[in-house]
């Protein structure tokens, strides 16, 4: 089994599995998850036990990437229409030498102007024996149109780091605001896309848990160790109990807010506003 | 590897597989030609994953190996050189030296273990024809190969073996030709689609007169002629009923000798509007009227005396495909049947029933 050799995604690997044992298999999947995570090796290895081979250039696997236009080799790279053209060419004919044909679609939040859209018609009802990776970082990254055609596939960052980066980087920010004010606030959350916004709210509850847990005096243990449960005891003396539950509220809000499309920027004005500057 | 070839026998080998060869590929390895040496044959391989091709050459063999090179450069080289003897060989990593009277080259190529493999498993059965049938066959369909990419079914010929015919269909949903020859032998039963670029590579490489033999697998379309096999995967999906298309009976016989008929519609569409050429024809007892007209332009009438009998009507077509289905067929006299102005036309030709074309016409 290819997919064995995956480690640190056991739950997408299970998901997988299980769809290649039950036979019943969707024509298009779509791996989301950040870079890094292993969604291309897993999507290979998917592949591979679709093909029932894992050789090396096998002719029934096609890898799309994004390429620079013909035209210009330093441009930027993406997956143009043409690529989905000669994809959907493909598809159509039968597979050369396995039962089927796999088509893996690196970086597909690349793809540009009008290739999603061509896509779609094969994406409902690819021609028989066709099976399509999708990988991208993002869900919003490509039309819902686009994603609602395809089994999702989570992938979670590996050992944690991404969320120990945006922790940091949600810290950070605030300590910022807090010493420079309000100008700072709004230099920072100018251009500010809704995933990162949603992480850094994700971050800031999680900081607001444990400032209350700080404050209520609970064990060292339950927030990362005696250094920084010192440290948010010291943060936390300058509020109140019923003044974080507040906070944990607003960041539940925020949160709601935010997939309910309100601009990322306002959203994360009101919630760092009350916590750093506490105006909100 | 180390062989000595005879050049024009290389020549003429590489040309036969070198078209297949894509001139943008995704893996490099597919614009490269497989060089193989063993025994008294060099062969060589070229694929693009959707056609594949492989020819013999006689060589004499020092020692045996395999090599990939590329096609293009390959193939520019061989044929700039002389008509005399040429000497490969394979050196340290993977340089192909190139000798020929004076002239040496050194080519940079690329290990043979990834060149996908071409050849298919044994076909259950082949199917025996003379290459002069098949290649009319083809150019009886080839025109009605429709370029919708969307319809993708419709890309090609659809091959069938039934009983003792073949049969191969065509059609864009404007027009439909269908071209069938009964062998003395049974066939066996199998049908495919092969796609547009294996009927063009198969047209170049059919010659003249030796028998080739043809098979429908699972997922392929297999062409072997001595010394030469050539591979096509076949096109995913359903083929449309065809033959429910097919007007039996219609009433009104036209029957025209081909290059009268297809000299007036070239003279009459020269008015036509310029997207899709439509003529009109307007049929009386033994008369044939031809007219075109264009708003900007102005218009154009030719009258032929015809064989026809059937009632007078008026109906328009495109041109262009009446054209493309009478330059299809050899003998002289063909047949157009009618039922009504707003029904399709039908050709055949007035002995041979293996070929008819089914047109759609147009309201003008």
């Amino acid at each position: 089994m290819a997919l064995e050799r995956i480690q640190d995604q056991p739950r997408a690997v299970a998901l997988l599995r299980r769809a290649l044992a039950s036979g019943r298999l969707a024509h298009a999947w779509a791996f989301v998850g950040p870079p890094g995570s292993g969604r291309t090796a897993t999507a290979l290895a998917f592949a591979a036990e679709l093909l029932g081979s894992d050789a090396p250039g096998h002719p029934d696997l096609h890898v799309i990437v994004p390429t620079p236009p013909e035209t210009n080799p330093k441009g930027a790279r993406a997956i143009r229409i043409g690529a989905i053209r000669e994809l959907e060419r493909q598809a159509a004919l039968r597979p050369a030498r396995a039962a089927r044909k796999v088509f893996v679609v690196d970086d597909a939040e690349r793809m540009t102007g009008e290739a999603p859209q061509a896509f779609l018609k094969t994406l409902e009802e690819p021609p028989a024996a066709t099976v399509l990776v999708l990988i991208l970082q993002r869900r919003r990254a490509l039309p819902a149109t686009v994603l609602s055609r395809c089994q999702v596939v989570r992938f979670e960052a590996r050992g944690g780091e991404a969320a120990r980066a945006r922790a940091a980087e949600a810290l950070g920010l605030l300590a910022d605001v807090r010493a420079k004010g309000a100008d700072e606030l709004f230099r920072r959350t100018e251009r500010l896309d809704r995933e990162r916004a949603e992480g850094l709210v994700d971050a800031f509850w999680l900081h607001g848990r444990d400032l209350l847990l700080a404050k209520a005096g609970a064990p060292a243990g339950l927030v990362g160790g005696p250094a920084r449960a010192a440290e948010l005891t010291r943060e936390a003396d300058a509020w109140t109990e019923a003044e974080l539950v507040r906070t944990l509220d607003l960041c539940r809000r925020a949160r709601a807010a935010l997939a309910r499309n309100v601009t990322p920027r306002l959203g994360l004005e009101v919630l760092l506003s009350h916590l750093a500057l506490r105006v909100a | 590897m180390e062989v000595v070839l005879d050049r024009d026998a290389f020549l003429r080998g590489l040309q036969m597989v070198q078209n297949i060869v894509e001139p943008r590929q995704t893996l490099p390895i597919l614009a490269n030609v497989l060089v193989e040496a063993e025994g008294e044959t060099v062969r060589l391989t070229a694929t693009d994953l959707e056609v594949g091709a492989r020819v013999g050459v006689p060589a004499r063999v020092a020692s045996p190996g395999a090599i990939t090179v590329s096609a293009r450069k390959l193939a520019e080289i061989v044929k700039e050189l002389p008509a005399a003897a040429v000497a490969l060989r394979v050196g340290e990593n993977a340089t192909v030296s190139l000798r020929c009277g004076g002239a040496t080259y050194k080519l940079v190529g690329l290990a043979p273990d990834d060149f996908p493999a071409v050849v298919p498993a044994t076909p259950a059965s082949w199917v025996t024809l003379d290459a002069r049938t098949l290649r009319e066959m083809l150019a009886q369909t080839k025109f009605a190969v429709s370029h919708d990419e969307t319809r993708y079914a419709l890309n090609g010929i659809l091959f069938t073996f039934q009983g003792k015919d073949v049969r191969l269909v065509a059609t864009d949903g404007h027009r439909l030709a269908i071209s069938m020859r009964s062998l003395g032998t049974g066939v066996g039963g199998a049908s495919g689609i092969v796609p547009r670029k294996a009927v063009n590579e198969l047209e170049r490489v059919l010659g003249a007169g030796e028998d080739v033999q043809i098979a429908i697998t699972d997922n392929q379309f297999v062409l072997q002629m001595p010394n030469f096999v050539m591979t096509a995967r076949l096109i995913e999906g359903q083929f449309p009923n065809y033959e429910a298309v097919v007007p039996k009976n219609h009433p009104g016989k036209l029957v025209i000798g081909r290059s009268v008929l297809a000299a007036a519609l070239r003279r009459v569409a020269v008015m036509a509007e310029e997207r899709n050429k439509p003529v009109k024809l307007t049929l009386a007892p033994a008369t044939l009227r031809l007219s075109a007209s264009s708003q900007e332009l102005g218009e154009a009438e030719e009258i032929l005396e015809v064989e026809y009998a059937g009632e007078e009507l008026t109906i328009g077509f495109n041109s262009r495909y009446v054209l493309d289905a009478i330059s299809a067929v050899e003998k002289d006299q063909v047949v157009f049947e009618f039922k009504d102005g707003l029904s399709p036309g039908l050709i055949k030709t007035v002995e041979d029933e293996g070929y008819c074309c089914v047109i759609m016409p147009m309201r003008i």
